[in-house]
């Protein structure tokens, strides 16, 4: 029964992991920013840039529209900072735009004008 | 026959939900050449709804209920185009050429692919797993690959050697092709053991197909095909490392790395050790529930892309070592020993010429396998070999447009196997043959026509006939027919060498002829929007009849296995089920049921396979976090109770037939991913499920009652594992 033993106390530990890792503070804020982001590359890109930076919840990317929702918590990260961090990655983030030299670090198909634009 | 109502209200169904759709190829045109574009953005201007093509430049969309409208074609480094379409334009097939904008600049996009899907365009029935499913269950090679799939059901076939094999429509592994980038693989000696050499870390991807497939690439895919399309040098990761280790004592180390050799020059290596040091005995019988020893599995390759030449080569050789049985070393008394030791060394290349013409190419395949196996079951010892050569030539044309598209050549098989157990059984085989394919394509229907015709030098001629269609019923609907035959030459000890892990006789048949069957079927999916997000639904039923099998009846006498060629007499229908939903944001349920009537006459009448349930299914629950960081995994499967065969007890008394009790076996994983790499950490059989005394008369193996072959459940109780994965993408 040592098995048995060990896949409760493993099981625990990754709850007890789990609880910690999402402990609640400040309340989280949820924003959306226009970006010049451009395909599902962009998607992969972005999102597995911010998903990994502390603060953020989580950020998701609707493609379409160019649309980033991020959660996050203000105290850990500010709008502001979220939106330069963005702007660093490649992207413009509302006001925000990116400087020359990130863009071009990007993959060619998700600078801008890479794909047609409708409007 | 209560389906054929079930089937009716589907139809009814299906056809009321009619609406327009739109499929093309997309290609590009650049340097005086023509190439499929892939991740070209399709959009249709007034309803802002789109798509991209897949890696073929093809691509399927749903026009707006609100026509015309103007579909514009994108893709960087090429100039835009747009088309208007109209009512008339519905189920259409679009071939478009988007020329190059002068900066020839090619497309490059990595796609994120749905971890588990039916290939939309495909006119055979295909069910694919990619790498992100084949992570679900991340232990240990491809056996594993299949436990959240309900198409390939995978058995531990004895309780004492550890090996697992496939099954499919309930037919043993050996009537399903397994075959490594199109490279008929695991075959003859391997077909016991072989599973064990791949990894799952190599794997990228894995295609199963339901009946006979396609006559290009052999005769001996009679249940099915399975395809393993293994890392590639150039889209595969430029460094992995990998390790695992289980409460079993099992560890397990992989390493991959891919490289730059110049502009066409790729190559990639990928290594694998494994080795289970601790000796388990939960159930206390004397025998371990896993043979300890090591694994040793090697794979390199080179690939070279030129503009008017392809070349890929490469080797896979791999050793093993195994012991299991009795180990308890402070009796006097012998020990029964089943040992297992490999040798296998596979050489592959393949090169494609292609020509001015779009569509036409000339392959050409090489595949040779040295392969050698020693192996013990207590006083009983087999030893093997096997030298095996293939080739392969593959042309391919399309008649007037690329709606009627030809595949044709010819192949060559030399094999000559060795099985040595208390008979010998020595067989040099020469098959050459040839095929030719149709297919034809269609907005609403696609269908495929084949045949293949070999040679065997001991067996004469043999004549396969294949057919496959699609029907696009509707956008959200599709239907897919398959008929054909496929045969093989039976390997009588290989194909049964668990049966040696009793005391039981074997008695074999006068000669051995070819094994041949036919398999018809059919496939629904449907795809619908529930909770808002994709659902879809698969109903298939495929009937396989033998016109001659080489079964090992057990029925017959409790002491024999007897081994006879069934000419007419042995069938098996198979019918699966397959619901998946997402009921809230990225939440997936996928539920599977199937079952399995598969009969043969065994002690002359009809009866259902030992040891092989009737019903059977699964759900798996897959969920990730919206930060996409943590994935959980959970698939309970639900086995039904399984013929059992009268057997003698320690006694000598005959125990008469049985049914095994059903059972539920939980597996799960979760996932953390870091920046740089993931640790996932899972259990297998986690309810800690066993067969109850496995092995009868465990206490005296070497008497006349002995069996380790009544097998139906798990040996092996809970097992935890730890892994971690650490990845360096491509630059």
């Amino acid at each position: 029964m040592t098995i048995n033993t060990y896949l409760l106390s493993a099981v625990f530990l990754f709850i007890t992991f789990l609880s910690f890792s999402q402990q609640k503070s400040v309340k989280a804020q949820k924003v959306v920013i226009k970006t010049s982001t451009q395909c599902g590359m962009c998607k992969e890109k972005l999102e597995g840039e911010l998903n990994y930076i502390k603060g953020i919840i989580y950020s998701e990317l609707d493609v379409p529209n160019q649309k980033l929702t991020v959660k996050f918590k203000p105290n850990k990260i500010s709008l502001v900072e979220l939106k330069n961090l963005i702007a660093k990655i490649g992207y413009d983030a509302d006001e925000v735009k990116a400087k020359e030299e990130d863009v071009l670090k990007l993959p060619k198909c998700c600078r801008p004008g890479a794909h047609f634009k409708l409007d | 026959m209560k389906y054929r109502h079930l089937i009716l209200i589907f139809f009814l169904c299906f056809t009321c939900t009619f609406s327009a759709q739109v499929r093309g190829l997309i290609q590009g045109y650049s340097k005086n050449k023509m190439t499929p574009l892939e991740q070209v953005k399709i959009k249709c201007v007034n309803a802002r709804i789109g798509t991209y093509t897949n890696e073929d430049g093809t691509f399927e969309l749903i026009l707006p209920k609100i026509l015309p409208d103007t579909l514009v074609f994108s893709a960087y480094g090429y100039t835009s185009d747009s088309i208007v379409v109209n009512k008339s334009d519905r189920f259409v097939s679009l071939s478009i050429v988007l020329y190059s904008d002068q900066l020839l600049e090619e497309v490059l996009i990595e796609l994120k692919k749905q971890s588990h899907s039916i290939l939309k365009l495909k006119t055979l029935h295909v069910e694919e797993l990619t790498s992100s499913e084949l992570k679900k269950a991340a232990c240990c090679n491809i056996s594993e690959s299949f436990e959240t799939n309900a198409s390939v059901d995978v058995n531990m076939t004895d309780a004492v050697s550890g090996a697992k094999k496939i099954q499919m429509m309930g037919l043993d592994g050996v009537y399903t092709q397994i075959q490594m980038e199109n490279i008929p693989y695991l075959r003859g000696l391997q077909s016991a053991f072989g599973l064990h050499s791949i990894p799952g870390t190599w794997v990228e991807s894995i295609q199963i197909t339901k009946g006979t497939g396609n006559v290009v690439n052999g005769y001996e895919s009679m249940a099915g095909l399975v395809n393993l399309e293994l890392k590639k040098p150039y889209e595969m990761e430029r460094f992995l490392f990998n390790a695992y280790g289980n409460a079993y004592g099992r560890s397990e180390l992989n390493i991959n790395s891919s490289h730059n050799l110049g502009e066409k020059w790729k190559m990639s290596l990928m290594a694998h050790a494994a080795g289970v040091f601790i000796e388990n005995d939960y159930n206390d019988d004397g025998f371990l529930d896993m043979p300890t020893g090591t694994d040793f599995s090697f794979f390199n390759r080179w690939d070279y892309r030129g503009k008017k030449m392809e070349a890929k080569f490469g080797a896979h050789l791999y050793a093993d070592n195994h012991s299991g049985g009795q180990f308890n070393e402070a009796t006097i008394l012998p020990l029964y020993k089943v040992d297992k030791t490999t040798k296998n060394i596979d050489l592959f290349a393949k090169t494609g010429f292609f020509f001015k013409k779009v569509n036409r190419s000339l392959g050409f395949v090489y595949n040779y396998k040295l392969h050698q196996l020693q192996s013990q079951f207590g006083p009983r010892d087999f030893s093997g070999n096997e030298k095996r050569g293939y080739l392969n030539v593959i042309y391919d044309d399309c008649i007037g447009s690329k709606d009627h598209a030809i595949r044709t050549g010819a192949s060559f098989v030399y094999s000559d196997i060795t099985q040595n157990l208390d008979i010998s059984l020595s067989m040099t085989q020469y098959v050459p043959g040839a095929f030719f394919e149709y297919t034809f394509s269609s907005a609403r229907m696609n269908f495929i026509l084949g045949s293949r015709y070999d040679y065997h030098n001991l067996y004469g001629s043999q004549f396969s006939p294949r057919t496959h269609m699609k029907f696009i019923l509707s956008e959200y609907t599709d239907l897919r027919l398959t008929a054909g035959k496929a045969w093989r030459v039976p390997n009588m000890i290989i194909d049964n060498i668990s049966l040696l892990a009793n005391s039981k006789t074997w008695v074999y048949p006068e000669n051995i002829i070819p094994e041949i069957s036919w398999n018809a079927g059919f496939s629904i999916v449907q795809r619908f929007n529930l909770f808002k997000r994709k659902s879809s639904i698969t109903i298939d039923y495929y009937h396989t009849k033998f016109e001659n099998q080489l079964i090992a009846d057990r029925d017959e006498n409790p002491d024999l296995i007897v081994f006879k060629n069934l000419s007419n007499s042995s069938y098996s229908n198979a019918i699966q089920a397959e619901l998946a939903i997402s009921p809230f944001k990225s939440f997936d349920i996928r539920f599977a049921y199937k079952l399995l009537d598969v009969q043969a006459i065994y002690n002359e009448q009809f009866q259902q396979q030992v040891m092989l349930p009737k019903h059977r299914g699964f759900v798996n629950f897959a969920y990730t976090t919206r930060n996409k960081r943590w994935e959980f995994d959970l698939t309970p499967a639900v086995f039904g109770s399984a013929r059992l065969p009268e057997y003698l007890d320690a006694n000598g008394e005959i125990v008469a037939q049985s049914t095994s009790p059903s059972y539920l076996r939980l597996n799960g994983q979760i996932t953390y991913k870091f920046k740089q790499f993931d640790v996932y950490l899972g259990g297998e059989n986690i309810t800690n499920y066993r067969q109850a005394n496995p092995i009868i008369d465990a206490q005296n193996p070497f008497g006349s009652t002995f069996d380790a072959t009544r097998t139906w459940g798990p040996i092996v109780g809970a097992n935890i594992y730890l892994g971690i994965r650490i990845e360096l993408e491509k630059k």
